[in-house]
């Protein structure tokens, strides 16, 4: 009677941990068909949520880089225009003293490093262009799948 | 009688209960794909917005680097440039003389003589701008 009772305890025992194990598997199961399809859903709605805010910050920043752009060429030219003056002396404008400064100015450097700013800039506003087209792209492409992803939810939840 | 009056009372509570949570997803719902409706819209037009400004912005961009090259390899442009920068400066002096006229700063003949000076300054730099070497390229 011991005996039985005692086997009957171990295979009791045996079975809860053996449930536990299962119970603990369900866990990392992975997502059913219709939570990806959900995640999806979210996934790209989140995508397109924040595509606005985006492509207004790609605005600003060519804005921004148009408007150095510009900066740049206008520092170029009062330095050349007041190096021009100091040489010649006909430096009504701009004053001794400033004469002075621009005494110091290394213009083929500077012409140098402000063209290389440009260059650099120009590959960033190519870089963003290709991006904004790509967005471009994209748009209509992430509406139709969404439309097609909730169709293919609500098919399934019937 | 009375028990079954209150059972269908409860049941016609729970239906409605029912129908009105399911009208409460509903709008939830629809106020979503409205929302979501709207992002398309403002995002097309805001991509199309971002190409144009991209556009014009390389295109700014690469007159700004063909004028720095021109300053960097062509010494008659350089002048050309000094030519219309002291042009600019003449119309502020212009500017700087008519408001001390009217602050009665000095008198209007001398001030006129001063003009003078200025459009005949300005009318030989004009002819120099307008060399061949002077156009924009």
């Amino acid at each position: 009677m011991k005996k039985i009772i005692l086997i009957t305890s171990l295979v009791l025992v045996q079975s809860i941990v053996y449930a536990g194990e299962i119970d603990g598997d369900s866990d990392t199961t992975p997502p059913s068909k219709l939570e990806r399809i959900q995640n999806q859903i979210d996934k790209y709605t989140k995508v397109i949520s924040e595509l606005p805010q985006e492509l207004k910050n790609k605005i600003n920043n060519f804005n921004r880089i148009k408007g150095l752009g510009n900066t740049i060429q206008q520092v170029l030219v009062t330095y050349v225009t007041a190096t021009d003056e100091c040489l010649n002396g006909t430096h009504s404008a701009i004053g001794q003293e400033a004469c002075g400064e621009f005494s110091n100015l290394d213009l083929g450097s500077e012409i140098k490093e402000k063209k290389e700013k440009v260059i650099a800039m120009i590959t960033e506003a190519q870089r963003e262009l290709i991006e904004v087209k790509a967005k471009q792209k994209d748009i209509p492409l992430i509406e139709k799948l969404l439309k097609s992803l909730k169709v293919t939810k609500s098919m399934m939840m019937q | 009688m009375r028990k079954e009056l209150l059972i269908v009372l409860a049941v016609v509570g729970c239906l409605s209960f029912t129908s009105a949570m399911t009208l409460q997803e509903e709008v939830a719902f629809e106020k979503e794909e409205i929302v979501l409706e709207d992002n398309f819209i403002e995002s097309a037009m805001l991509a199309k917005k971002a190409q144009r400004v991209g556009e014009e912005t390389l295109a700014s961009l690469r007159a700004n680097l063909v004028f720095i090259e021109r300053l960097e390899n062509d010494p008659k442009f350089v002048k050309c440039v000094v030519l219309k920068e002291n042009i600019k400066k003449l119309d502020k002096l212009k500017v700087g003389a008519t408001r001390l006229l009217d602050n009665g700063k000095v008198s209007r003949k001398d001030y006129q003589a001063y003009l003078n000076d200025l459009d005949t300054e300005k009318l030989e730099l004009n002819e120099q701008v307008n060399l061949k070497e002077c156009k924009e390229k």
